[in-house]
């Protein structure tokens, strides 16, 4: 679904990515991990098309979507979220997904319905008319994955989703994920709760100031020496994070 | 050959040099506190009029005046500003930064019209000439010492400028601040203090720049003020950050204006064109030169007015046209005049609910558009006022609001506001001081309308048939605002980068709601012309157009009401000014003090935590409401057909 093939990001003398590559398949949750700093928001951006790389391109669905800006490449059907909030902040919570419901051409009722469906769905219906802006960090969270799937999306980027949930409200936002992976969605997820990407993601990339320094499955991940020392030597299954 | 000498060295040693110094100062005080300040024209202006008063008053030595004015009296100004104002904007949004530079502006041209001496018609202002204008031969050029001091002065500074960010320890700190506030308070930096000495630099630069072009042209103190806004399109050369590139730019934007001067007609069409030469240089440098991408927004969390309902908005409404009508019976001579006038401004400012409220675009030229309206209805309404006269003015002000819109398509925040800026600007000096579409009187005689056989010419009937114009137009905006467009319009204002990834045609909306907004601004234009009967240039005045918008964000630039009560205050300015001649322009030290209290509450008066909202807000949630009111019968699955794999 996503083939991200030796981006290169450069700010100023600064390089933020340099010759990632990776691929995300429909029906799979693929993690991506790293210390703060690492790259991984710069990525999303980069496949958002927030960002331009200086090298690399971005395929999305085997189309080569690198001269593509955001707009295209959300109608092309890339949804995400944001580690900073980006709600509509006067906006009420339905409104916020109305707005992504509407932009797929389903208007008047139906649109509502299908806003407050998607609410339900992520388990924020019962702050349906409170005004996005404070509403706490974890709900709104889950709001923009509202948002995001309300423009029906084929590949969805998710950045650091669980972050500001409790532990009830995490579980089924996992178990979420996995029913929208079952549903043949491409999801690819930025997060430090290892326990998390650990239970959810069948492949985990690990980027470090900006270099892929492994990627492989849960458990050879876990076992690689290079990972631990990024992640200050913490055992990697406990979810200490980084 | 010898023409194009003395117009290239005018274009660089008179003009391009002080736009430089100008310039610089914009781009220092941005790159140190991230603010661009709307109000360093006002600043320079004071120095100017301080160094008048020195010299001139109390007959102090030029020098010393000049040492005092730029290196004591400016640098306080700024750094007193960065203080009690700036700093509380750090955290701010983008719209309370643009406002309350706005409000200092007018605050400044406000305050210096209340000190007796500066703002008294009757007292000559003359700046002459360093060395009373003698000349001297360079190379076989006539160089006056004045431009060979402002060649001089642009050039130290601009050296002065290269040294102290590229050598000093202060220098490179402001720097990194600039790159990354917070990692550099880390390693130790204040960014304050630096913050503070930029604003104090820029300040100094910019009465240095007001001093110096002072000798050559009639000193008053919007046209000294200008002068700032005139460097503005140098320091977008720069974009606001490359010293030597805005140094460039100057000379570039001087030159081009030397030449125009010079080589132009000299009819009086072409004069006006000549006056418009920086915003049209401000204009094609912002559409030529990249603009910085789509960064993610930093908004400051604020609780947005409560959504209006249809039944509500009517009733409001109906009940407002019902005291209008009363009220109307009371009113005599000028309180009818100041009722008509501010019902016809409170419809121009509702068009800012939609623009920037909901859209979060800043427009500083909706007098323009209220202008073209009016004018539109006094060429086509005729004598009699007719109807297709209303839909001209709405057409016109549309069109052109459209026009506008095409640079407002690619620009953003800062950048669009200083677009419309010079929009205004140029308006003001091309069209409405035109003997070609004013005529020799400077005024034009606009009818009031009829409909079919409605006459509405007489007071009263006028100012019911306003109050119903200015219902009509409230509900429609907020019908507007619970629809499709108005959720696109937040969610553009909230966060354009979200929209980006959600597929949201942001061209389409934004073309939309500037031609909607300028139309509206038309018709409130036509009926600011019926009101008045005649209208004349100074009735669009580019300032008065920034008064508009500060009024409406002091009062809650996403209300309705709000607009009401501003048109009303905006016309009863005169009022003040008959009752509280001193300080002469109290209306906009007032406007100016209460648009910079905004910053603390951007909501305005009545846009956010009022009482009854607060109260709303104890009662908790309303969701069983709300879910109920999509459909009962509807089965609420998330599931849908939304994931199609």
């Amino acid at each position: 679904m996503l083939r991200v093939e030796e981006v290169t990001v450069a700010f100023g003398g600064v390089r933020a990515l340099v010759d990632v590559s990776l691929d995300v398949v429909p029906g799979q949750i693929t993690g991506l991990i790293g210390p703060n700093g690492a790259g991984k928001t710069t990525l999303f951006n980069v496949v958002t098309g927030l960002q331009k790389p200086v090298r690399g391109r971005v395929m999305l669905g085997g189309v080569d979507v690198t001269g593509k800006g955001p707009k295209d490449r959300a109608r092309m059907g890339l949804g995400r979220t944001f580690q900073r909030l980006e709600v509509f902040g006067s906006l009420t919570t339905l409104d916020n997904v109305l707005v992504g419901v509407e932009n797929t051409g389903v208007h008047g009722q139906a649109a509502r319905r299908a806003a407050a469906g998607l609410l339900d769905r992520v388990g924020i219906a019962h702050v349906a008319d409170r005004q996005a802006d404070v509403l706490p960090t974890g709900l709104a969270r889950l709001l923009e994955l509202a948002r995001a799937l309300a423009c029906q999306p084929k590949l969805l980027l998710l950045d650091e989703p669980f972050s500001g949930l409790d532990s009830a409200e995490s579980a089924r936002l996992g178990d979420l994920l996995e029913e929208l992976a079952a549903d043949g969605l491409a999801v690819l997820l930025v997060e430090h709760d290892m326990e998390m990407v650990m239970r959810l993601c069948r492949t985990i990339y690990v980027l470090s100031f900006g270099s892929l320094i492994a990627s492989g499955m849960p458990d050879e991940i876990k076992a690689n020496p290079d990972v631990q020392s990024a992640y200050l030597g913490a055992p990697v299954a406990t979810g200490a994070g980084a | 050959m010898n023409q194009f000498i003395s117009l290239t060295v005018a274009g660089i040693a008179t003009w391009g040099c002080v736009y430089a110094l100008a310039a610089m100062g914009l781009v220092v005080t941005y790159t140190t506190s991230g603010i661009f300040n709307f109000a360093q024209g006002a600043i320079g202006m004071f120095g100017a009029y301080f160094y008048w008063e020195l010299t001139q008053v109390w007959h102090w030595p030029g020098l010393v005046a000049l040492l005092v004015s730029v290196l004591l009296f400016a640098p306080l100004i700024g750094a007193v500003l960065e203080l009690v104002v700036v700093r509380r904007l750090e955290n701010a949004g983008l719209e309370a930064k643009l406002t309350v530079t706005i409000a200092l502006l007018v605050l400044g041209i406000a305050g210096a019209n209340a000190i007796p001496s500066w703002g008294d018609p009757q007292v000559t202002h003359i700046i002459p000439n360093f060395f009373n204008g003698k000349q001297v031969s360079v190379g076989g050029v006539n160089l006056t010492y004045q431009q060979l001091i402002v060649v001089g002065a642009a050039v130290l500074s601009a050296g002065l400028l290269r040294l102290f960010f590229i050598r000093t320890r202060a220098g490179i700190a402001t720097r990194a601040v600039v790159d990354d506030r917070d990692l550099a308070a880390l390693t130790g930096a204040t960014p304050t203090r630096y913050a503070q000495l930029g604003w104090a630099m820029g300040c100094s630069l910019a009465s240095l720049a007001a001093i110096l072009i002072a000798p050559q042209q009639y000193m008053d103190i919007t046209g000294l003020t200008l002068i700032v806004v005139s460097a503005y399109g140098a320091a977008m050369v720069g974009r606001l950050r490359s010293l030597p590139l805005t140094f460039l730019g100057a000379i570039i934007l001087g030159l081009l204006y030397s030449y125009a001067l010079g080589y132009l007609p000299s009819g009086d069409g072409w004069s006006k064109f000549v006056q418009v030469i920086p915003m049209l240089f401000l204009l094609l440098v912002m559409l030529v030169l990249p603009q910085p991408r789509a960064t993610l927004t930093r908004r400051i969390r604020a609780r947005a007015p409560r959504v209006v309902s249809l039944p509500e908005s009517l009733i409001a409404g109906a009940v407002l046209v019902g005291l209008v009508a009363v009220v109307a019976q009371g009113l005599h001579g000028d309180n009818l005049g100041y009722a008509q006038k501010g019902l016809a401004v409170g419809v121009v400012m509702l068009s800012l609910v939609l623009l920037t409220g909901y859209g979060g675009q800043v427009s500083l030229c909706q007098l323009s558009f209220a202008g073209l309206g009016a004018y539109a209805m006094s060429k086509v309404g005729g004598s009699h006022g007719s109807l297709l006269g209303v839909l001209a003015a709405i057409g016109l002000a549309g069109a052109v609001g459209a026009l506008v819109a095409l640079p407002a398509l690619r620009l953003r925040g800062l950048y669009l506001a200083l677009a419309t800026l010079a929009f205004a600007i140029a308006m003001d000096n091309y069209f409405f001081n035109n003997v070609r579409f004013f005529g020799v009187a400077s005024n034009l005689y606009v009818a009031r309308p009829k409909l079919g056989g409605l006459d509405l010419s007489g007071d009263r009937v006028f100012m019911v048939a306003e109050a119903t114009v200015f219902v009509l137009v409230a509900v429609s905006i907020l019908a507007a605002r619970r629809s499709r467009f108005g959720r696109r319009l937040l969610a553009l204002h909230d966060s354009p980068s979200a929209c980006l990834t959600l597929g949201v045609d942001m061209t389409r909306t934004k073309l939309a709601v500037f031609t909607t907004s300028a139309a509206i601004a038309g018709l409130g234009g036509a009926l600011y012309g019926g009101a008045q009967t005649q209208v004349g240039p100074n009735d669009f005045q580019f300032i008065f157009s920034l008064t508009l918008l500060l009024l409406a964000v002091v009062w809650g630039i996403r209300t309705t009401g709000g607009m009401l009560l501003g048109g009303v205050a905006y016309a009863l300015s005169p009022l003040l000014q008959k009752h509280l001649t001193t300080p002469r322009e109290a209306f906009g030290l007032l406007v100016g003090l209460a648009a910079v209290g905004v910053s603390q509450n951007p909501e305005g008066t009545f846009g956010g935590n009022t009482p009854l909202q607060m109260w709303r807000d104890r009662r908790g949630p309303r969701t069983p409401e709300v879910l109920a009111g999509i459909d009962a019968g509807a089965p609420v699955d998330g599931r849908l057909t939304h994931v199609a794999g």
